[in-house]
């Protein structure tokens, strides 16, 4: 219970800080997501039915806050903590360069995503230009500031030594 | 049922995975409703991110405009001290722009005055001025570069300054018309009666040698006479001032005011008689 507590907090402070301070700095599409970097912990960690709820809700609570389409953040969430907790069984997961070939998988699938959903609801629409910018800073900018992020919340759990969360 | 249920148990986590997953899609393919008409759970949630977000903007914001308004105040005191600068510059160009003008105004006089003389004359500025005792002179910024001698007559567009009685390389000193060790041959412009004209060294000139029958009055002019060989014929020496003449002697007391007002000199004409060497 405790462990849900605390991730809920992480996660509550990271979609804080994603809809204030990283809003507000002039980082266009290097702005990086950090809800999705405690996803990545969690679905390297914690890869339970209990750790999808919890993704879940933190998916939706980002749905409310921000989102071009409501229950984007919710499935992409999901989508992409499924995807880690599956491939995590399967590579070397609680080490750098995992952390920042999943980030780079996620930055593209969302970019693509924001880039052709609209152009999949609409054909006729023109697609718009600037998406290999797009795809390139916020690669970068999930890497910057995912990757110490990450390292952050190993550390962070080492020191209290870590709880699992429930196991349904 | 029970082993329906058992199945579903023992893949709780495939089917809670896609029931989840189910939901997040119908989420996201219902649009925009939920975000329009949120329940009490989403309200609370809006409340619990937006509240610290709103603080954190907000101070980011004030934080951004203190910033930026400082470095528009630095901006505004660098700007200022840059037109305050541009101000002095100005002025000082204003001042040398007149002062340049009022130089030509009395170097064209100077050169009319020159013209109407048939001399060889060098302009030169007057850069000291000294007065010890009845000792008066003036320090010119021309020398022996420019051919000065001792001896040379110096005159403006008013009339006799006095001669040269040092030169340096670059710069001659002038004993004035009223100095004590001055005199000069003058004769009246309009009597033509001759007399030497002694400095007092109070800015005064002495007329002396005139005889008591000489008809001599207040306001007439003295010129140069061109006897002695140093001063040139017909340049203005003064102005007769007072006259005095008495039941004996053979002379009678004369004292004029200099045609110079050496208190304003600024440009002189050194006056050759030949070419200058």
């Amino acid at each position: 219970m405790r462990a849900i507590l605390l991730y809920l907090g992480w996660g509550w402070l990271f979609v804080v800080l994603q809809v204030s301070l990283f809003a507000f700095l002039p980082l266009g599409e290097a702005r990086p997501d950090l809800l999705f970097f405690l996803i990545l912990y969690l679905g390297v960690e914690f890869g339970t039915l209990g750790g999808a709820i919890l993704v879940f809700f933190l998916g939706y609570v980002l749905d409310l806050v921000s989102s071009s389409f409501f229950g984007l953040n919710s499935l992409l969430a999901l989508l992409f903590f499924f995807w880690v907790s599956w491939i995590s069984h399967r590579v070397d997961s609680r080490d750098l360069p995992f952390w920042a070939v999943a980030l780079a998988v996620f930055s593209v699938v969302e970019i693509l995503f924001f880039w052709f959903w609209p152009w999949l609801l609409n054909p006729g629409a023109e697609l718009p230009t600037g998406l290999f910018s797009a795809l390139v800073l916020r690669t970068v900018g999930n890497l910057v500031f995912g990757l110490p992020i990450m390292k952050l919340l190993y550390l962070a759990d080492n020191r209290r030594g870590k709880e699992s969360v429930p196991q349904l | 049922m029970w082993k329906i249920w058992d199945f579903i148990k023992e893949r709780r986590r495939l089917f809670g995975g896609i029931v989840l997953l189910a939901w997040a899609f119908s989420l996201f393919t219902a649009g925009e409703t939920p975000r329009l008409s949120p329940g009490p759970l989403a309200k609370v949630l809006l409340a619990l991110v937006s509240y610290p977000g709103r603080t954190i903007t907000f101070t980011l914001q004030g934080l951004a405009g203190i910033g930026r308004n400082y470095f528009l105040l630095v901006g505004v005191e660098a700007e200022n001290q840059k037109l305050k600068k541009n101000l002095l510059d100005l002025e000082a160009a204003r001042f040398q722009c007149r002062e340049t003008q009022s130089e030509n105004t009395r170097l064209k006089t100077l050169l009319h005055y020159s013209l109407a003389n048939t001399y060889t004359v060098i302009p030169a500025q007057v850069i000291g001025q000294s007065q010890n005792g009845g000792y008066l002179s003036l320090t010119l910024n021309q020398g022996q570069r420019a051919g000065l001698r001792p001896g040379l007559p110096v005159a403006t567009s008013q009339g006799l300054v006095g001669r040269i009685s040092e030169v340096g390389f670059q710069e001659a000193k002038v004993i004035l018309l009223t100095d004590r060790n001055s005199a000069v041959p003058i004769l009246m412009e309009k009597t033509r009666s001759q007399g030497i004209a002694r400095g007092t060294g109070d800015g005064k000139l002495e007329i002396r040698y005139f005889s008591r029958l000489e008809d001599v009055g207040v306001g007439d002019l003295a010129l140069t006479s061109g006897l002695e060989g140093i001063y040139p014929k017909g340049i203005r020496v003064g102005q007769i001032q007072d006259v005095r003449r008495k039941n004996y002697g053979l002379f009678q007391d004369i004292w004029a005011e200099p045609s110079v007002d050496f208190s304003r000199l600024e440009e002189v004409l050194v006056i050759f008689q030949e070419e200058p060497k």
